[in-house]
This record gives structure tokens, C-alpha cells and sequence, in this order.
């Protein structure tokens, strides 16, 4: 008799366990992790102050496109004696009064002038893997183009990050940035056809590239 | 008579305009954004909008990529390339969505293991991913390689910063409570099997008795 009072308390025990724990489970997953408190505070009573939200969604939108010209590549011809040293764009003086024909616009349809950031994806290579360093590939950009402009004298060499070229190109249909290129080869030059890519990003004006 | 002539100039010159200004341009793109900030709980998937858009006279095709600070935080961004058809504005601008699911990069306190018993107290300085979004147009001379010079590319992007926000949470003690209760279940069946059994074996006794008596 007594060991069946026993096994009975120790029943009961263990039942009131198994139920704490499931109380606890369900505590521990809704009140205690803070959920209760978003419930209570939804809770204001009589209010006395009223509260509103103000709200604005600010849009940029900017467009760029390559003129003609520069969306076929920068070419720099055959050459056949070295070394050399600025050798043209084939159209670096090839526009209206002597000016470049490579050029990047920016459209009207655009709410913010544009930045513009340039870099190349290395040396330009052969398939066989020669290279012309890619030091030797400069340029030099303007917003406007005649025979002396962008400068002849002024080249900036190319490097495989981006750098800001062109600064605050206008987006009111007039905005165009304008480049020359240029290229030196080495006296010791294996020949070859050799290439590379030259990348230009439109950022919104002020903007880091 | 005059008049005529002067009309016919007049479109003549708009005519030559058009024929010498709409060759000079190749097709180009657009980008549109209205965010450039978010801020994301960590472990958390998110999906943003960017849209493309194409005002230039020839049709273009653009791809969405991120920068690579951003990379490091992201799943997935769709590849695929997008047909931005010419005279595509601003306002008609194509949505291009990409998701990406935020990496758990606040440290917690566990009592066992890394993910046992663990709480999150927040006390590190929130953590800021900032790069930007790339809208690419595919079509590019790359595959005019023929003469000796450089193919060229072209983007337009938008900054993109994104804060991932730490998330408070207390020690979790539900694994605990679990083990508890399935201890304290097992031992209830276990005892109640047994005294069924010490029932069944107590009837059977008494039942062998009285035949013994007879």
C-alpha cells in the first residue's frame, strides 16, 4: 500500500514536470522574447496627443549612351615602325573642325548630371600572351571637342580601377564628354594584335566611383 | 511662294539633322532608383527593385550586377540580360528585382556549442556593407577584337549602402524545457507500463489462489 502511494506521488511529480515544461516552452517563445511587450504597447488608453507620418520617396534616374564611334572600340591602326609614341585614336581628330569623335552623352531624360569614371581591364595582350603596358594606353577627356580639345598636350594614363574622368556632364541634352586616346609602344615589341577593354561608368554627379 | 521654299529649307535642315545626329549615337542605358540605403535584420532574405530604362533610338539589352563590396552579403542576383526596347523613358523604366539574404555577422553567447542556449546581446556597433548597383548594357564591341586596340563597355550605377540591423534576444532556455519534459514523459510511460504490468501480475496471483484453496 505504501509503495503504491509512492509510485503515485512520483506520478503526479512527474506530470506536474511535463506540464511545467510545456508552460515554459510557450513562454519562453512568446512572452518572454518580447513579443507580449508589442501587444501592450499597442495599448494607449485615453489619448490626449494624436501623431501622423510624413513621408517622401526621392528617385534619381540618369541615361548615358557611347556615340558611334566609340561603342566600335578604341583602334589604333597597324603599325609598322617602333617605337611610337601617341599614336592617335583612329578617331581622336576625325569630327567637325578637327574635333574627337569618341564620346559618351547624356540624355535629357535624366534628373541629375553625371559623373563619368573610366578604367581598363589590363595590359593590352596578344593571344599569345605579349603585352604593352598598360601605362602606355592614355587618354584625356573635355565636355566640348574642336581640334584642341580635349587638350593634345595633357594624358592621363588608364588604370584597372575606376577613376572619375568626366565631371558634372550636364543632363539637359547638351551634356557629351569627349575623348582622345593615345598609344605608346616600346622599340622591342613583339608583333601582334593586341587588346584589351576599356570600361566607362555614368555616376550620379558627386558620386565616388 | 516664299513660304514654300522657306518650309522646304526648314525640313530639309531638320531632315539632315536627324540623318547626321541619329547615327552618331549607339544604343545606351539607364538606371532609375529610389533607395540607397536599406536596413536589413541579419540572416534575413531581402529583394530590391532597380529599374532600366533606354530613351537612345536603338533597342539595348542590360544586365543588373552588384559591386564586389556588396558580393560578400549576397546570394544571388539575377543574371539575365534584359531587352530595353529604344525610346524607353524614364517613367515607362523596366523593373529588374534582386534578392539576397543577409549573413549572420553579430556574435551571440552560447552555453553549448555555437547555436545551444545562446543569447544576443547587440553590444557590437552595427555593421554597413556600402557598394553599388551596376546596370550594364551586354552589347559591347568585345567581340570586334580584330584591330589592334580596346573593345569598350559601359554602366551606370547607384550607390548602394546597406545596414544589417542586430537582433536583441534573450538566452533561450527551450531546449532545456524540451529535455525536461521528454525525460519527465519517459519515466511517466516507463512507470506506468511497470505498474501495469505489477497490476496484471498481482490479478494473475490472485487468481492462481483460491484454485489452490479448492
Amino acid at each position: 500500500m505504501v509503495q503504491k502511494r509512492i509510485w503515485n506521488w512520483y506520478n503526479v511529480v512527474l506530470v506536474l514536470v511535463l506540464v511545467a515544461a510545456v508552460i515554459l516552452i510557450i513562454l519562453q517563445n512568446t512572452v518572454i522574447t518580447g513579443n507580449a511587450s508589442k501587444v501592450l504597447s499597442s495599448i494607449t488608453g485615453y489619448a490626449t496627443e494624436g501623431n501622423t507620418t510624413s513621408n517622401v520617396t526621392i528617385t534619381s534616374y540618369l541615361s548615358i549612351a557611347f556615340c558611334q564611334n566609340l561603342s566600335e572600340g578604341i583602334w589604333f591602326g597597324e603599325i609598322a615602325s617602333l617605337p611610337v609614341t601617341n599614336q592617335n585614336g583612329t578617331h581622336n581628330a576625325d569630327g567637325t573642325s578637327g574635333g574627337t569623335t569618341y564620346c559618351l552623352n547624356v540624355s535629357e531624360d535624366s534628373n541629375t548630371n553625371v559623373d563619368f569614371c573610366i578604367k581598363a581591364s589590363g595590359d593590352m595582350e596578344t593571344m599569345g600572351g605579349d603585352a604593352i603596358g598598360l601605362g602606355n594606353e592614355t587618354y584625356n577627356n573635355a565636355t566640348s571637342t574642336d581640334a584642341n580639345t580635349p587638350d593634345w598636350g595633357t594624358e592621363v594614363a588608364l588604370t584597372t580601377s575606376y577613376v572619375k574622368s568626366g565631371y558634372n556632364v550636364a543632363s539637359d541634352g547638351t551634356g557629351v564628354n569627349y575623348y582622345r586616346f593615345w598609344l605608346d609602344v616600346p622599340g622591342a615589341q613583339p608583333a601582334g594584335t593586341y587588346n584589351n577593354t576599356v570600361s566607362f561608368k555614368g555616376v550620379n554627379t558627386g558620386v565616388s566611383c | 511662294m516664299l513660304m514654300n521654299k522657306n518650309r522646304r529649307f526648314i525640313f530639309a535642315a531638320l531632315f539632315l539633322v536627324v540623318v547626321v545626329t541619329l547615327p552618331m549615337m549607339s544604343a545606351g542605358v539607364g538606371i532609375k532608383w529610389s533607395q540607397e540605403s536599406s536596413l536589413v535584420p541579419e540572416n534575413t532574405k531581402v529583394c530590391m527593385t532597380y529599374n532600366v530604362y533606354n530613351p537612345w533610338p536603338e533597342d539595348s539589352y542590360a544586365t543588373i550586377s552588384l559591386s564586389q563590396d556588396l558580393m560578400q552579403i549576397v546570394d544571388y542576383v539575377g543574371s539575365d540580360v534584359v531587352f530595353v526596347p529604344s525610346g524607353t523613358s524614364s517613367s515607362e523604366a523596366l523593373p529588374i528585382k534582386f534578392c539576397f539574404k543577409t549573413p549572420k555577422v553579430y556574435k551571440k553567447d552560447c552555453w553549448i556549442g555555437n547555436s545551444l542556449l545562446c543569447k544576443q546581446d547587440c553590444t557590437e556597433e552595427m555593421k554597413t556593407y556600402e557598394g553599388e548597383v551596376l546596370v550594364q548594357e551586354a552589347a559591347s564591341s568585345e567581340g570586334a577584337q580584330s584591330a589592334q586596340g580596346s573593345a569598350t563597355q559601359m554602366a551606370v550605377s547607384a550607390p548602394l549602402r546597406i545596414r544589417v540591423q542586430c537582433v536583441k534576444t534573450g538566452r533561450n532556455f527551450t531546449a532545456i524545457y524540451a529535455l525536461i519534459g521528454i525525460i519527465a514523459a519517459v519515466l511517466l510511460v516507463i512507470n506506468l507500463a511497470k505498474r501495469k504490468r505489477e497490476g496484471k501480475e498481482k490479478e494473475s496471483k490472485n487468481k492462481k489462489k483460491p484454485s489452490k484453496k479448492k
